[in-house]
């Protein structure tokens, strides 16, 4: 089964077409880059493959769900890092995923191996006010993998760490691909894509102007030994 | 999803909300602000009391030359009422123990014949057995001092209570309980969702198994139990005074639900606090003052007043007073606490229709 499917996906908001027409499959285990620039429509695109968007045209489903129309279903199966540090601020490390594990029905247990999977046991009991954003991060992926979710939609996952923590959630992400998480993962940076991606869509202007692997994509390059960026410049005409 | 998933998600969300709030300087500070004018409102009485002379509230039938003798004393204070129902009324409004008496209209023959004298005398019901012997003795030693006979107040069978339409102290109460469920409702439960809003964890809430019906009637049981954990410290402020606890119980229930539902359907359609903070006070507005401005009836005309009944806190100040009266019966509380529910679902009926538009 297609793990991510999008179908001539589209998006108006008053008026004006923040997504047009994409489509795109991603295979289960896959590491699917969505590389663009800011209003490209990445995160437009996630809100509609994760439900919180009803597309103005076209169709999409993901983990076998039709995000429309079977979005109760599809909420399981998906989990969702945002582009922002959504978490509860007055309540611990701990609390925040008991309270999301009582949401989706998963046992206590899951919560301490989750927080052994991002490395955050030692200040579970602290409150999030006092996390550093990396440490915020990392327990954010906690919450989007606390239920075991199939696909794991990551928006900006780095953008603003230190390098160093940038590294260790790009090194979480690898492993939950190895263990057959889908991972659709919006990003800025284009070593991260290049790095992380088995493939990867470059959007610009709502419409999807390329996607392929990145070796691919640098191959199609007009320059030797052209980088992703190259690759990214040559295809929009601008630079990230 | 079963039922019991639903009953899940709802209960995680309403006791996150329950603890938080608690930790949420905002929502806590409403809270104990609320609580604090109200003990305060209370106790002032008392306060107030310390400084003041017992007081005679007496209807004088027969205008006897008692009353004249009476008026001249410094040891208390006499009100003269017109009729024995304005000295009952008067007995049964104030928010101190007031003696009420009767002097029938042949006071100077019985007087003159030089038997014992008894008076009925009216004292309040919320009164404890103690303070009504205290100020019955204290008027008794007073009146057989001044008559030169022994006089005895008789109060048996006479112990008043507020009634439905009672100004006064009832009124007053019905009011502390009133303000406590409109300003926790309209004020912390439109925050509770403000929070998440401005947070961006509603999101995260929405893309897990909730849905934003589990959302708001999450939302509407934490703002439910602070509404009753504050009308169950206002009862207990009031305790002696409330004479039908179910009433007193049914009516800050849907009180509650009615406050709670005004209060979601704020948090559902407003974004910012600030945009919050207005509304509610805008809304307080004509929810606290027609409460008032019924009561005025010598002010305004019957039209008016007769408009202002339909009013849901006007209707629920009525049943917090039946709840206070001697008898309940149903006619005296079952249109109103039909509209106060009616006006609550109204509300919710709302809160349902723009959280499925938003849902989106």
């Amino acid at each position: 089964m297609i793990a991510i499917k999008a179908r001539d996906l589209t998006r108006d908001y008053d008026g004006l077409r923040a997504v047009d027409g994409i489509s795109f499959a991603v295979e289960p285990g896959e590491i699917f880059g969505f590389l663009g620039p800011n209003g490209a429509g990445k995160t437009t695109t996630i809100r509609m493959l994760t439900g919180q968007l009803r597309p103005t045209f076209g169709k999409a489903w993901v983990a076998g769900c039709d995000v429309v129309d079977e979005r109760q279903q599809l909420k399981p199966q998906i989990g969702v890092v945002f582009d922002c540090q959504n978490i509860y601020e007055r309540l611990s490390g701990r609390d925040n995923l008991l309270f999301t594990a009582r949401l989706y029905g998963v046992k206590r247990s899951r919560v301490q191996k989750v927080l052994e999977q991002v490395g955050l046991v030692e200040r579970a009991r602290d409150k999030t006010q006092k996390y550093s954003n990396g440490m915020k991060q990392r327990l954010l992926i906690a919450r989007a993998l606390l239920h075991e979710p199939r696909v794991l939609f990551l928006d900006e996952p780095t953008r603003g760490l230190d390098p160093g923590v940038a590294r260790d959630i790009r090194a979480i992400v690898a492993g939950l691909a190895k263990q057959g998480v889908t991972v659709f993962l919006t990003t800025h940076y284009m070593e991260e894509a290049d790095n992380l991606s088995d493939r990867v869509a470059i959007i610009d202007r709502g419409r999807i102007v390329a996607i392929d692997t990145p070796e691919q994509l640098k191959a199609d390059s007009d320059q030797p030994d052209a980088s992703l960026e190259d690759a990214f410049i040559n295809l929009t005409g601008r630079s990230l | 999803m079963n039922a019991r998933g639903n009953l899940r998600i709802v209960w995680a969300i309403a006791s996150k909300d329950i603890v938080d709030a608690i930790r949420n300087k905002t929502t806590l500070s409403t809270i104990l602000s609320v609580l604090f004018l109200v003990v305060f409102y209370r106790l002032m009485p008392a306060w107030e009391s310390g400084d003041t002379l017992p007081r005679l509230a007496i209807y004088d039938a027969g205008g006897s030359s008692l009353a004249a003798q009476l008026k001249d004393s410094t040891e208390f204070d006499l009100i003269e009422t017109s009729s024995q129902e304005n000295m009952i009324a008067y007995v049964g409004n104030k928010d101190i123990v007031v003696m009420g008496l009767t002097l029938p209209v042949d006071f100077d023959q019985l007087l003159a014949s030089g038997e014992e004298l008894e008076l009925q005398g009216y004292a309040v019901h919320w009164a404890t057995d103690a303070a009504t012997a205290e100020v019955r003795a204290f008027f008794e030693q007073h009146l057989s001092e001044l008559t030169g006979k022994p006089v005895a107040i008789d109060i048996d069978g006479n112990i008043v209570h507020t009634q439905k339409d009672s100004r006064g102290f009832a009124f007053l109460a019905s009011v502390s309980f009133i303000l406590v469920l409109a300003i926790i409702g309209l004020s912390m439960v439109p925050n509770l969702m403000i929070e998440e809003k401005r947070a961006r964890t509603m999101d995260a809430l929405l893309i897990s198994p909730a849905r934003a019906g589990h959302i708001a009637v999450g939302k509407a049981i934490a703002g439910l139990f602070y509404c009753l954990t504050a009308a169950a410290l206002v009862a207990g402020t009031y305790t002696a005074l409330i004479t039908h606890w179910w009433l007193a119980a049914l009516a800050v229930v849907c009180g509650s639900l009615f406050t709670v539902s005004l209060g979601l359907l704020l948090g559902s359609t407003l974004r910012v606090k600030q945009q919050v903070m207005l509304w509610a006070w805008l809304l307080l507005i004509p929810l606290l003052m027609p409460v008032f401005l019924v009561i005025a009836t010598d002010l305004f005309p019957a039209g008016l007043i007769a408009a202002l009944r339909w009013v849901p806190t006007v209707a629920l100040s009525s049943v917090f007073r039946v709840s206070f009266a001697e008898t309940a019966p149903l006619a005296h509380f079952g249109p109103e606490l039909a509209l106060v529910v009616s006006s609550a679902a109204l509300a919710l009926a709302a809160v349902a229709w723009v959280v499925r538009r938003s849902d989106r």
